[in-house]
């Protein structure tokens, strides 16, 4: 695959040119290729597995080998190829349909893809760590996962490349939300963004909160297992500890997984019946309730556990309640085509498939979330087959409907209509062969890797008789792709005659580096679109300022500490230099001011026009913090509630922490706070010298509340309390850790602070930097006024 | 004679209007994509220049498309489906919950154990059997489940009774077998790497042998 970014004449060679780019169509097509890729090793890991069930008592995969291959299946499929494969797409198409140029932060943007491919190269290693990786099934239910159970050490890695894919995708959630909320073409309102764009946007609103709140429970795993805290292994904490963090997450993630591919089925199916969408306000609003109920849902994966009946009851209730705006949406969609000229081309297939797909899966889904019948479907094949239904229905396959609908933008290339179709027709066949007949099997529980049972025999042969011809679908999928690549014709600019209705048809296939050759998009309050011509003074398109290398590096160092941490630490040490170098590189660009990002000047930025891309940055990652931070004081509470009824002690004010030194550094750090918003302040008005010294009295402040840390941690080690004395020494060491880990962090960012301070970098407010670190190092303190209370005066 | 209250029954009567439900809707829906589609689909690929309909068809909201009305017949169509669902799903479920439904005024009162990998069945004299629960025809039997290791799942699905069995609590579930014969039980969590063995079963005998086995 190639396009216009890479062609320049005297360009780098085309792997530097992969390796360092910051272009987001270049880091689209790089998610892309690792998605699809990642998707075909979970989906032959899945035949593997159905080749074993298709008979009673088979013995082709033994039950390590099946909960391994189950495990990485799941893992896979749905954190690093169905999310990936949105972001892909959204990658490339979200910066060109909003009207910009590139993203907000393009370095931070590849930084989440070699992030996110260290991810799964630490995670895929771990399949060949001795003992074997994690076997405990996606979710990871506890006690089983913890070192007691499972003492592989290859489920270790696999909870640190799952740690290290949620940083990817949370620094990409970040400059997603900073970049449509401030980077859109002049008259693009946040309703006249086409669908996949608005559904993006709704997807990281959701992201933002997900995958920090899974960072909290699996933060929790790493320390229970590498540092022996006993978070999951006590009776205060225990199974439902994990249940609820992890379904917190669990559950909004299922709608991230599909509202891209949906959404993209709706601009699909306005494009192919040439009306604008139905009610579109109405899609818009629908999305935002759905993200919103997502959080309120998960204890439906609990209904068994035992949890109150009140509770249930309530769960019941809201889980209903989602479809409905779901049903919103779709019916939305169908009432769009009335009056319509509908086009039968493959995308539009596709779109109509995944739709039906999901309302099945919809319709199956009010069966489980009914706290009566959740007892006999629960566990089951049922379920497996519900979830398939709209994970792979729903988003996957309005996926593959969005794939098609964008590869000639992408490419330049058409693809074979005919070979489209025949494809079409063997994906639902396949599918349905596949994931239909599991609803028969509501007996049947799941993650077995064999059963005795022979009744259910027929089925499962039925079954994976299905999964063969929907994997032969997904052949025939690369082979079109590769067809369309080799000897496919060349795409016109707008092959779905969809110019009015996105920009992406209205600039070359593939796009120019810098998307918007003819001048700045701009739309009419009716959304006509027009274009400003700028006095040819665009970005030098020639002198390659979207270069870096420092992401793939950090990404390389990262990998290594990964792997090396488990596997080998001479890797380690060198993991860690090169991430070292990498941040010290990265920040020397920035003090000399290299890397230019382009970003034009004028156009909507509704509602944060009183903002800049940093602070806005800054703030989300911060509401992203809360959300990991949050779910570890709930766990905190959760198990002071549960220690009432195991008869646990929790140690008394005063009596294991000193109350003194708590209360030292509780004013130590907000006096900190205080000097890093007095140099912001400073730095705004251009005194340079204060601004210096503010910031020096604020590292000054850092070390010394580091310094009374370290010491507690030291007189509470010399006196025998240590990560896994109790529940109680567990939540102290790992909350004033994960604190003091950020103060660190802030601690180390300041002496470059201080430097670029003293050069005059920040005079008159000219660089955000210390914008943002007033308003990260804000954050830090009040973590700490959540942390002091909990373990010193209560 | 009187039929006797099974948990299977109530499961099976709900789960029937729920299907009910599901394929009236999920018809109705197909029955509208496919005429919506069939009655708009055209071949041409050009329309004409003056097509009112390109008029419509841009970036932006169109004002022409879309109403109140049909969101709020979907939203409170939906509200009124599901309040009929819930209700019915709430009787079952207190019904299938508490023992005390089964109307049996002393049912039995078996301890469930879970461990990897097998089921103990402990009875209120002390009787202690793994992978076989005795049980008299038309009694009720209440089940107390936990685990001695990590988290199980108990189901018999012939009775369509579940609960998880986790380390430190107690479930309950409760079950009457009205037939004599065998009925599968089996482990549904994952449970590591004996899981798809975890399998037991309950053996519904006539009344009198169980009490000359129970006294025995």
């Amino acid at each position: 695959m190639s396009h216009g970014g890479n062609e320049h004449v005297g360009g780098p060679n085309p792997l530097i040119s992969w390796l360092f780019t910051t272009n987001h169509k270049n880091v689209g097509v790089l998610y892309l290729v690792t998605s699809l890729y990642f998707l075909v090793v979970a989906g032959v890991l899945a035949l593997t597995f159905r080749l074993q069930l298709s008979e009673p008592n088979n013995v082709i995969l033994g039950p390590d080998a099946y909960n391994r291959a189950m495990t990485l299946h799941g893992l896979f499929m749905l954190l690093w190829v169905t999310t990936p494969l949105g972001a892909a797409l959204a990658n490339y198409f979200v910066p060109i349909q909003i009207g910009a140029k590139d993203m907000a932060f393009p370095r931070l943007n590849a930084l989440s893809y070699w992030l996110y491919l260290s991810s799964g190269i630490v995670a895929l290693s771990s399949f060949f760590a001795p003992g074997g990786t994690a076997d405990w099934g996606w979710y990871t239910y506890q006690p089983l996962a913890s070192l007691r159970y499972s003492p592989q050490i290859g489920g270790s890695m696999m909870a640190f490349a799952l740690l290290l894919l949620l940083a990817s995708t949370t620094v990409g959630t970040v400059n997603f939300i900073v970049t449509i909320f401030r980077l859109r073409a002049p008259g693009m309102k946040i309703l006249n963004l086409p669908l996949f764009s608005l559904g993006w946007l709704a997807t990281n609103l959701i992201l933002l909160w997900a995958f920090p709140a899974f960072m909290a429970p699996l933060i929790l795993l790493v320390t229970d297992r590498l540092l022996g805290t006993v978070f999951y292994t006590s009776a205060e904490g225990g199974p439902l500890l994990w249940a609820h963090l992890f379904w917190f997450f669990g559950h909004p993630e299922v709608y991230i997984l599909l509202i891209p591919g949906l959404m993209a089925v709706g601009d699909i199916i306005a494009v192919s019946g040439r009306r604008a969408v139905y009610a579109k306000p109405a899609v818009w609003v629908a999305l935002l309730v759905a993200s919103f109920q997502s959080w309120v849902v998960w204890a439906h994966h609990m209904f068994q556990s035992g949890i109150h009946t009140g509770l249930r009851e309530a769960f019941n209730i809201t889980t209903e309640l989602i479809s409905i705006p779901f049903a919103v949406i779709v019916i939305a969609f169908l009432l769009t085509l009335v009056g319509g000229r509908i086009r039968i081309t493959t995308p539009m297939l596709f779109a109509l498939g995944s739709l039906a797909l999901f309302i099945i899966g919809g319709a199956s889904g009010v069966f489980n979330s009914s706290v009566a019948l959740n007892i006999g479907l629960h566990g089951t094949f049922w379920v497996v087959g519900h979830f398939h239904y709209t994970i792979v229905g729903g988003g996957i396959t309005g996926l593959v409907a969005a794939i098609y609908y964008f590869w000639p933008k992408m490419t330049g290339r058409l693809f074979s209509e005919t070979l489209g179709k025949i494809h079409f027709v063997v994906h639902m066949v396949g599918f349905n062969l596949l994931y239909f007949p599991m609803h028969m099997l509501f007996d049947m529980p799941r993650r077995v890797y064999t059963y005795v049972v022979e009744a259910w025999g027929p089925v499962n042969m039925v079954i994976t008789i299905g999964a063969f011809t929907f994997a032969a679908a997904w052949a025939l999928f690369f082979a079109i792709l590769f067809h369309s690549l080799a000897r496919g014709s060349k795409a016109p600019d707008d092959p779905w005659d969809a110019a009015p209705y996105s920009l992406e048809w209205n600039i070359p296939s593939p796009p120019p580096e810098f998307n918007f050759p003819h001048g700045i998009p701009s739309l009419s309050p009716t959304g006509k679109i027009s274009w400003i011509t700028t006095n040819g003074a665009s970005p030098s398109e020639h002198s390659h300022p979207h270069l870096s290398p420092w992401p793939f590096i950090v990404s390389v160092g990262t990998s290594l500490i990964g792997v090396g941490l488990f596997m080998s630490p001479p890797m380690t040490v060198l993991g860690l230099a090169a991430f070292v170098a990498a941040i010290v590189g990265w920040a020397y660009d920035d003090l000399k001011d290299r890397f230019k990002v382009v970003i034009e000047a004028i156009g909507e930025k509704w509602p944060f026009e009183r903002d800049n891309n940093f602070s806005l940055g800054m703030w989300t990652l911060v509401i992203g913090e809360v959300a990991l931070v949050g779910p570890i004081f709930s766990g905190y509470v959760f198990a002071r509630a549960n220690s009432l009824l195991t008869g646990f002690r929790w140690p008394a004010p005063g009596e294991v922490h000193p109350i003194e030194l708590g209360l030292l550094n509780t004013i130590i750090l907000t006096t900190s706070g205080l000097t890093a918003t007095l140099a912001y302040l400073a730095s705004k008005k251009g005194e340079r010298g204060r601004t210096v010294l503010s910031l020096t009295a604020t590292l000054a402040l850092g070390l010394a509340f580091l310094g009374i840390k370290a010491f507690e941690w030291w007189e509470l080690h010399a006196h025998g309390i240590t990560f896994g004395t109790d529940i109680a020494s567990s939540f102290y060491y790992v909350l004033t850790g994960i604190h003091a880990s950020h103060l660190l962090a802030g601690v180390l960012v300041l002496p470059y602070l201080i430097l670029k301070a003293h050069k005059g970098g920040y005079d008159g407010g000219k660089a955000p930097g210390i914008e943002m670190f007033a308003i990260y190092w804000g954050f830090v303190d009040i973590v700490w006024l959540f942390i002091f209370p909990s373990f010193y005066l209560l | 004679m009187v039929e006797l209250l099974t948990t299977e029954t109530i499961w099976y009567s709900l789960f029937w209007f729920y299907l009910m439900a599901a394929v009236t809707i999920s018809a109705l829906v197909f029955g509208f994509m496919t005429f919506v589609v069939l009655r708009y689909r055209t071949k041409s690929r050009n329309p004409a220049p003056s097509d009112p309909i390109d008029e419509d068809f841009r970036l932006g909201v169109s004002p022409k498309r879309g109403g109140v009305i049909p969101v709020l017949v979907i939203v409170g169509g939906l509200a009124v489906l599901f309040f009929g669902l819930t209700l019915s799903t709430f009787h079952a479920n207190e019904v299938m919950e508490d023992v005390s439904h089964s109307g049996d005024p002393a049912p039995l009162k078996i301890r469930v154990e879970g461990y990897q990998w097998g089921w103990i069945f402990v009875y209120p004299n002390g009787k202690k059997l793994d992978g076989e629960l005795i049980v008299p025809v038309g009694k009720a039997v209440q089940l107390e489940i936990t685990s001695r290791d990590v988290y199980h799942a108990f189901k018999a699905p012939d009775f369509k009774i579940m609960k998880d069995a986790i380390p430190g609590r107690l479930n309950y579930a409760w079950f009457r077998a009205v037939e004599e014969g065998e009925y599968h039980v089996q482990c549904y969590e994952l449970c590591g790497v004996g899981h798809a063995r975890m399998i037991a079963k309950i053996k519904a005998v006539d009344p009198g042998t169980f009490q000359n086995w129970y006294t025995s």
